[in-house]
């Protein structure tokens, strides 16, 4: 419920005034939700882009933090950038694994490209501001249309469990 | 006389004061905004001296004595041995590729990407500031030497980007920049 409510904010409140130039907009959702007992790639958040959002050279900063389990065992979040709305689909714009550590916490950052038809997303969200040998992510999306940011969990135990606690999401138009 | 007495004092009691008031560093009032956000995708080869490809004005005015600039680039380059340089300098003019500087890294080294970022800070005054001059690591602890610079902030300033790469043969390309300010 506390999701639904806060993707009807997310997709309200920006599309009754995104355009503002040179403004920051910042919502967030605590989902506190859990993948465990399956292998199978979990849907865990979807983040709502309302259409326009963006413009040509705009951009979103998402912080998540999470929690999971302390073992050997992989612990992956992949973060999935669609058109089509919640699921596990899409480009995949970031993909975090974790193994002996108790929590986390990320920035996934995408820029517009000077067009509303190309993104520019910086691939390692660990390590938000550094250098990297993987390259830069360049999704293809039309952000005229309302996108989504689909955040998964998948485990390699079932034994395990990944949780997304927390998500800050920030709309930057210049 | 009386009414807007009474009033007065009703708005009073009913708004909520703040359990612990925030002292110190400017009113509080206002977030960070955005000065500029673009996305050039300028690249630099063929030449190894700095060539300014950004230049992004701070108003005069927009960052108090306690102001700050939040600095981001998203930049690519070739994946190889030789440094690719990048630089973020205040100045009092744009496209400077002398003075000001209050951050650089050479670091993009056998690495295809990065995110950079860096945060300065008026010192207390309008035209002083201060930074970690580390681009690539802008959190944690460090031994590089902090500013300051002495740019007027209380005139108009540019937030210039300087790129090159150290062999000509190579490219540097600054993909996308965000710059935020809080007036502080």
């Amino acid at each position: 419920m506390r999701r639904f409510v806060a993707a009807l904010a997310l997709l309200f409140g920006l599309a009754g005034g995104a355009y503002a130039q040179g403004t920051l907009r910042v919502y967030g959702d605590y989902p506190n939700a859990t993948v465990t007992g399956t292998l199978t790639e979990t849907l865990l958040a979807t983040v709502t882009i309302p259409a326009n959002a963006l413009g040509p050279n705009g951009a979103f900063r998402l912080t998540y933090t999470a929690t999971e389990t302390n073992s050997a065992n992989n612990k992956t979040l992949n973060f999935l950038y669609n058109a089509t709305g919640p699921g596990i689909t899409g480009q995949l714009i970031n993909a975090v694994t974790q193994t002996t550590n108790i929590s986390q916490q990320g920035i996934v950052y995408l820029r517009a490209a000077n067009t509303t038809g190309t993104q520019a997303a910086y691939p390692n969200s660990q390590l938000p501001y550094a250098t990297t040998a993987n390259a830069i992510n360049f999704p293809t999306l039309d952000t005229t249309q309302t996108t989504y940011l689909n955040i998964t969990g998948t485990l390699a135990n079932v034994a395990d469990s990944l949780t997304l606690t927390g998500w800050t999401l920030e709309i930057i138009r210049p | 006389m009386m009414r807007r007495a009474f009033l007065t004092t009703l708005l009073a009691l009913a708004m909520p004061a703040d359990a612990q008031p925030i002292t110190g560093g400017g009113s509080g009032g206002g977030g960070f905004q955005i000065l500029g956000q673009g996305y050039p995708n300028a690249s630099v080869t063929g030449v190894t001296t700095e060539q300014n490809v950004a230049q992004i004005k701070v108003p005069a005015g927009s960052m108090g004595p306690n102001g700050e600039l939040r600095v981001t680039l998203l930049l690519s380059a070739t994946n190889n041995a030789n440094a690719k340089t990048v630089s973020v300098r205040l100045n009092a003019t744009a496209a400077a590729i002398t003075g000001g500087l209050v951050a650089q890294t050479g670091a993009i080294v056998s690495n295809a990407a990065a995110q950079l970022l860096t945060i300065i800070r008026n010192t207390g005054v309008t035209n002083s500031q201060t930074t970690i001059q580390t681009l690539a690591t802008p959190f944690g602890a460090g031994t590089n030497t902090v500013g300051p610079i002495a740019t007027d902030t209380t005139q108009d300033a540019w937030v210039n980007i300087g790129i090159w790469p150290s062999v000509g043969t190579d490219t540097i390309t600054l993909l996308g920049y965000t710059v935020e300010v809080h007036n502080g």
